[in-house]
């Protein structure tokens, strides 16, 4: 170091330098430790990589393969993109991996389904665009086959719909909402004109009963996370850093929980969160962030919720009223652990705690197969990590 | 020794070259090799880039230097050697070893002159580390994020070293911190890079317009 203090006291000044610099070089390796957690975690390529790229690209691919792009975008239980795909020229097989399931969250296969039905809504969205006209056969091999549906192509001329222009801006969206109520014509927009058979969509905008849901949704998360297999089984496709998210390209990611930028990257550069720490989160997040700034709830209710192709049904319109929802500039974030919650306890065979709960606020009769909530966001979904088109085709 | 150093150097810096150039071409083929790299095409050119500076470093070790120089250049040849484990995989690995390893002995001979020169320079090799940190960093960022930091890396270790002008000093000092902590302010740490480098530089400058003081009287 170079001498510039006064000669007087040389020792002392000296010292003093000395311990001031191994004070700076401290900060320095500090300021070194976290560049590296910055490059490791890449918090300035957040959505790059090869596990973002199909969002970027689906557009372009032709012809039934381009269709299969746009599918693989759709919403999925915990992001765990449960599909397989066979392509020809003609026609284009869906099927479920079995494989990828959430275990005990979902032990019915419910939420599985209705991810099955919101990636055939997205390909059967996309072949308008590329000439093509498809027809739909549902669980052509039965509901207990692996094949979800087939679907016939022939040449149409090329059309374009406004819910395939939003495809790519679809995201969930677990950030807070503002403070700006939803007008019921707004609402009712996002619906299908004529429901599909069995289905119907409920909106939840009044403040009582849409308080009484949002506790009972801080209930079942709460009851979820003290289920150890529940929550081992939840926290099993959690992604917590960049290396896990580029290599399973799945899977829930810091990207998607609706952080805003510092919270981001201080989330990214801190360590790894622990199963308990995630839970804590996820509780804490769904009462003081996603329950208390909904402007409004939608659930999809039918009369047999245990229908395969009523779940695939329904997963297809849940995919249509996000996508309305996108092209109208609201956010969507679907909250199906009161559902979990109620076929936990149907499986475990135990009284059922929440099925009861959750029907006193629904018409009679009507039984919940998917739940969402929805508001003016105060930032924007943020893109999720996608196995690619080639990826999922046979 | 010195001569010995100069080889192994330039073996090491020729590896790493050429490592980089595997990256740039071969890195999504192989990424067992190079890493799984994200973006091998950018991380391939700067570590091409890295061994250039270290061949430079390489090939002065050659020349009879005195303690300070021969302490830069030393750094000069171990930082690229270091940076790129994180850029190209394990091709890195021989070409480091070789580079750290040249850097050892060119200071070898003469070692405490050697730790007097960098104790000496401190503050600069601070901020050598912050620009370093900030190449790291910019090693896994979006192409537009990527090309700021390599320009911001290099920019604050030329200010740390280059003979130059207070106000060149002061510009490039700027161009290192400033840019990188606009784009990237919400990563949080470029941010937190430019708080630590601007003390830092004021004290080289400080000094620096100490010793010019000095031999003006």
């Amino acid at each position: 170091m170079t001498t510039t203090e006064p000669q007087a006291e040389p020792s002392r000044v000296s010292r003093r330098r000395v311990l001031g610099w191994a004070g700076v070089t401290a900060v320095v390796a500090g300021t070194g430790l976290l560049s590296y957690r910055a490059y490791d975690t890449a918090v300035l390529d957040a959505g790059g990589g090869p596990a973002h790229a199909p969002w970027r690209e689906w557009r372009e691919l032709p012809g039934p393969r381009g269709a299969v792009a746009a599918a693989i975008l759709a919403a999925s239980p915990h992001n765990t993109q449960p599909w397989e795909f066979a392509v020809t020229d003609r026609s284009i097989d869906v099927f479920t991996d079995p494989r990828r399931h959430t275990g005990s969250v979902d032990p019915f296969g419910r939420e599985r389904y209705a991810g099955m039905g919101c990636a055939l809504e997205n390909l059967m969205l996309a072949c308008a665009p590329r000439g093509l006209a498809p027809a739909v056969t549902l669980l052509p091999d039965g509901p207990a086959g692996a094949r979800v549906a087939h679907v016939e192509l022939t040449a149409a001329p090329a059309r374009t719909d406004p819910l395939y222009a939003a495809i790519d801006r679809r995201h969930t969206n677990r950030g807070p909402y503002a403070p700006t109520p939803v007008a019921p014509a707004a609402l009712a927009a996002l619906a299908d004109p004529v429901p599909p058979d069995d289905l119907a969509l409920h909106w939840i905008s009044d403040p009582r009963p849409r308080a009484e849901l949002g506790a009972l949704l801080v209930d079942a998360a709460e009851a979820l996370v003290a289920d150890e297999q529940q929550s081992i089984d939840n926290f099993a496709w959690f992604r917590p850093d960049n290396d896990a998210e580029q290599r399973h390209r799945d899977g829930l990611v810091l990207d998607g929980q609706g952080f805003s930028p510092v919270q981001l990257a201080v989330a990214k550069l801190l360590p790894p969160s622990s199963r308990s720490a995630g839970d804590r989160f996820w509780v804490n997040a769904t009462r003081d962030v996603h329950t208390a700034t909904a402007a409004a709830y939608g659930v999809i209710t039918t009369p047999a919720p245990d229908d395969r192709r009523i779940q695939l049904d329904a997963g297809r319109l849940l995919q249509r009223v996000h996508l309305r929802a996108t092209a109208a500039g609201l956010a969507l974030h679907p909250m199906n652990q009161i559902t979990e919650r109620i076929d936990r306890e149907a499986a475990a065979g135990g009284p059922a705690t929440f099925a009861p709960r959750f029907a006193a606020l629904l018409p009679d009769g009507a039984r919940p197969l998917l739940a969402f909530r929805v508001g003016h966001p105060v930032r924007d979904g943020r893109p999720t990590p996608r196995r690619s088109a080639a990826m999922v085709t046979r | 020794m010195t001569r010995v150093a100069a080889r192994i150097g330039t073996a090491g810096a020729v590896l790493l070259g050429a490592a980089g150039l595997v990256q740039a071409t071969l890195g999504a083929v192989i990424p067992d090799w190079t890493g799984a790299k994200l973006a091998p095409v950018g991380l391939g050119l700067l570590t091409v880039g890295l061994a250039g500076v270290a061949l430079v470093a390489a090939r002065r070790f050659r020349t009879e230097l005195p303690p300070e120089p021969r302490a830069a250049w030393a750094l000069a040849s171990a930082g690229p050697g270091l940076l790129c484990l994180s850029t190209v995989g394990v091709l890195a690995w021989a070409p480091a070893v070789l580079l750290v390893a040249a850097a050892v002995l060119a200071v070898a001979d003469g070692a405490g002159d050697s730790a007097r020169a960098v104790a000496a320079h401190w503050p600069q090799v601070l901020l050598s580390a912050l620009g370093g940190f900030q190449l790291l960093m910019a090693a896994a960022a979006a192409p537009w994020t990527m090309a700021v930091g390599a320009v911001s890396g290099t920019a604050l270790v030329l200010a740390a070293w280059l003979p130059a002008r207070p106000a060149v000093r002061v510009g490039l000092l700027l161009l290192g911190t400033v840019p990188l902590a606009v784009v990237g302010w919400y990563a949080l740490v470029p941010l937190l890079v430019a708080a630590v480098a601007l003390p830092i530089a004021a004290a080289v400058l400080r000094s620096q317009a100490t010793e010019l003081l000095g031999k003006d009287a």
